[in-house]
């Protein structure tokens, strides 16, 4: 589905790509132009007015930062991609170009742990001080989702000690990690695989 | 030039003219408030329609409702087979937790949650919110009827099938008398 | 003499500068967390000179829930319970933007009579939503007469709302292809009963609070938004249509039936505490035109089902989508990533109050600070609308 920008595309970075799905074109450019076709967006073509920015996690494939812009004379929308590598999450700050941003990139900042460069105060947002970890990760296990068992594992006729319903075990209900790689492990069976190391420490999970 | 303060005078005006008007506040609770049938009161269970089969439990989206249960073998009768049932032994909702969605209802197969517009059961503790199927079977008296729904609703394919079924069986055909009711 | 100087211009001035004037030192007020004018738990820190705000700076995230992360644990059923629940005032709006998303991706049509009854209760919704603040920014300006009124146009308007979808604040009752089940009986006469009666008395409100002296003189020429900012800002609905920027949604980009309705956007220019008050007035009154014309609409449409069946565990096909729609307090919007899965990969909140408070930042400076509980009352928000 991917192809070159087509006209608008063009005039906003030379090296964008365009992607039509739904009705809606998302363009793609490369985080190095970012700042560039920002401004361009807004001083040639017209999209003045600033939506949102955000970012989706798509695990070791890096992360996307999405801006979506509106012009209000003709009635468009603009929306706007770049995909950051894993192994570096930073960008450079739209603050410049909209100053509404900067809210955006903050929570985008504490959420995925994307390094806004330049950017005036970044801070975090919305978490308490001293929150660990980037919860909008998906690596980022929710905390609503370990601190109680789920109540629908049960089998019908089976809640007492001795059944274990090992074939609802499978499939467990969305957010619940896998017992295997997250959790308490008895010091017994020393034989199962230890959590997966992650690079800063992860999972962690909400206190 | 418009006279200074007029614009207050015109506000004291309404305040005035409101004033000898009958009051519209509520006298709860001297007086009863009458809610609409489908209220999002309370979750009533009833108890004879459940089979155990843990649906609402898994659609909950905030895990508050716990069931427990177990299987009961019933003696084969002359000449059949023996067969197992599952017996509830706990059924209870945690209203603390509970969003009132009404995702339970929806999912139940055989009709044995409903809403209640009942809303008195305030607790000071917040660890007493969890009812059991004892109280949650009382509350099936106070379940409304269902509202007749809009003549130009759809019929439910239900009464369409029962009245197929009903022509089929009876050769002199009675009409349906069923009233239309909310299609799920 | 002196040491009562000190207490008029604030603890720790020096008292006399080279130039011979009074030295002043800027001092660091806390607005909230728990403030009484703040309804919610939003904090503000103002840096003040003397009575002149120089520097603000709006400290969010108290009632954070992280609904975003939660939403990638449910199903699209499960979503629109939580999705109604951020902007309190305006959840049947907040459902909606779920659902198209949802029907865009899936490429399901939904039956004429659900798109009607779905603009009909977001039209009802606003005017819910237009009555709470209409009530209640009276208020901080030391106004308590208005709210009753409001409340008891609210408590018409709840009525049929609860009738139909059994709640009075979290509806439940959009679902993906429709809605949750039919209207009641004769609902759609009681509804335009309640549309009358609201309509009928709207006048009184009109009179206690739109002339009134005290009220014009702590809004008009208070706290101006400048077109640019609003752009630069993404601030939305009545607020942006307050500073001269004429775009709204229902209009500009229709969803549902709005194509087929006459929506008359209320714009003003000025941008002031008062503009945006009278953007809220009249557009509560242009929803209420929009509310009969549905009803009209409905009253003649042929009988038809208002939901879609659905398959019993519903997989939005993968791809990404933005659904926004024009809520009460401004843009609304979804952007929803998805994987195949019941549940989506992403789903970004955009909400209106998020990018309308941050402006306050750039609004407050050189307000006065007696000023400032007017412009942070007229900015029309809801907490858990910013915090998410």
């Amino acid at each position: 589905m991917t192809e070159p920008g087509g006209e608008l595309g063009a005039r906003l970075s030379a090296t964008s790509t365009a992607e039509a799905a739904y009705g809606q074109v998302t363009y793609d450019v490369a985080p190095a132009d970012w700042v560039a076709t920002l401004t361009r967006a807004r001083d040639d073509l017209g999209f003045t007015f600033f939506d949102w920015l955000t970012a989706v996690d798509h695990e070791a494939d890096g992360m996307d930062v999405v801006v979506h812009l509106w012009c209000l004379d003709r009635r468009e929308h603009l929306l706007l991609r770049t995909r950051l590598p894993t192994a570096g999450l930073s960008l450079a700050t739209a603050t410049g170009v909209f100053a509404g941003a900067s809210w955006h990139e903050r929570e985008t900042f504490e959420m995925f742990g994307i390094d806004f460069t330049g950017h005036p105060h970044l801070v975090p947002l919305l978490l308490p001080d001293g929150f660990e970890g980037h919860p909008l990760r998906k690596d980022f296990v929710l905390a609503a989702r370990v601190a109680k068992a789920w109540p629908g594992a049960k089998e019908p006729g089976e809640s007492d000690a001795g059944h274990t319903a090992p074939a609802r075990r499978a499939s467990r209900p969305p957010g619940v990690p896998d017992p295997a790689v997250w959790g308490p492990h008895p010091p017994a069976t020393g034989a199962e695989p230890a959590p997966a190391p992650e690079p800063d420490g992860r999972p962690e999970v909400e206190p | 030039m418009r006279l200074p303060g007029a614009g207050l005078a015109k506000g004291l005006a309404v305040t005035m003219r409101t004033m000898t008007k009958r009051s519209v506040t509520d006298q709860y609770p001297d007086v009863k408030p009458e809610l609409p049938p489908r209220s999002r009161g309370v979750i009533a269970l009833l108890e004879e329609n459940c089979t155990v089969c843990m649906l609402c439990a898994r659609e909950c989206p905030d895990w508050c409702i716990y069931i427990d249960s177990h299987k009961e073998t019933i003696p084969a009768p002359e000449g059949g087979r023996e067969r197992q049932r599952n017996v509830l032994d706990r059924f209870a909702i945690d209203f603390s937790l509970c969003m009132y969605c009404g995702i339970c209802i929806e999912a139940c197969p055989f009709d044995a949650l409903f809403w209640s517009p009942e809303f008195e059961y305030a607790e000071f503790d917040i660890r007493n919110m969890t009812h059991e199927k004892e109280r949650l079977g009382q509350w099936m008296s106070t379940v409304p009827p269902p509202p007749a729904v809009d003549g130009r609703a759809e019929r439910p394919k239900e009464l369409d099938a029962a009245r197929k079924a009903m022509e089929k069986a009876a050769a002199p055909a009675a009409p349906p008398a069923a009233p239309v009711e909310a299609a799920e | 003499m002196v040491t009562e100087r000190i207490v008029g211009m604030g603890a720790g001035a020096d008292l006399v500068d080279d130039g011979g004037r009074i030295a002043t030192q800027d001092m660091v007020l806390n607005i909230g967390p728990q403030h009484p004018s703040t309804h919610g738990v939003l904090r503000l820190r103002i840096t003040l000179d003397g009575e002149r705000i120089v520097d603000a700076e709006p400290i969010v995230g108290y009632m954070h829930r992280g609904a975003e992360k939660l939403f990638e644990v449910r199903d699209y059923r499960q979503i629109i319970v939580l999705a109604n629940r951020h902007d309190w005032l305006s959840a049947f709006a907040n459902e909606l933007g779920v659902v198209l998303a949802a029907e865009r991706m899936l490429g399901m049509d939904v039956p004429v009579r659900a798109v009607w009854a779905r603009t009909l209760l977001a039209e009802l919704n606003r005017v819910l939503n237009h009555l709470m603040f209409l009530g209640s920014y009276p208020i901080e300006l030391g106004a308590i007469t208005p709210i009753f009124y409001a409340f008891r146009e609210r408590e018409t308007l709840q009525a049929v709302m609860e009738e139909i979808s059994g709640g009075r604040m979290h509806y439940m009752f959009n679902r993906v292809g429709g809605l949750k089940e039919d209207l009641p009986a004769g609902w759609l006469g009681r509804a335009r009963r309640a549309v009358t009666d609201v309509r009928s008395r709207l006048p009184d409100l009109d009179r206690l609070v739109m002339g009134n002296e005290i009220f014009l003189a702590r809004t008009k020429g208070v706290g101006i938004i400048s077109p640019e900012m609003v752009a630069a800002y993404g601030v939305s609905g009545p607020i942006a249509r307050a500073s001269g920027v004429d775009f709204d949604l229902r209009r500009d980009e229709p969803y549902l039936a709005y194509g087929e309705l006459p929506v008359t956007v209320v714009t003003r220019t000025d941008g002031d505490c008062l503009s945006r008050f009278q953007c809220l007035f009249e557009q509560l009154q242009v929803s209420l035109d929009l509310a009969d014309a549905c009803l009209d609409r409905l009253g003649s449409l042929p009988p038809g089902p208002i939901n879609t069946r659905l398959p019993k565990v519903l997989k939005v096909p993968e791809g990404a989508t933005y659904a926004w729609t024009e809520n009460p307090l401004g843009i609304n919007g979804y952007y929803l990533v998805s994987k195949g899965d019941k549940t989506p990969w992403r789903l970004k909140l955009r909400s209106a109050s998020f990018n309308n408070i941050q402006v306050l930042g750039e609004l407050l400076p050189g307000a006065l600070i007696a000023d400032m509980v007017a412009i942070l009352g007229s900015m029309f928000f809801v907490v858990g609308d910013i915090d998410k």
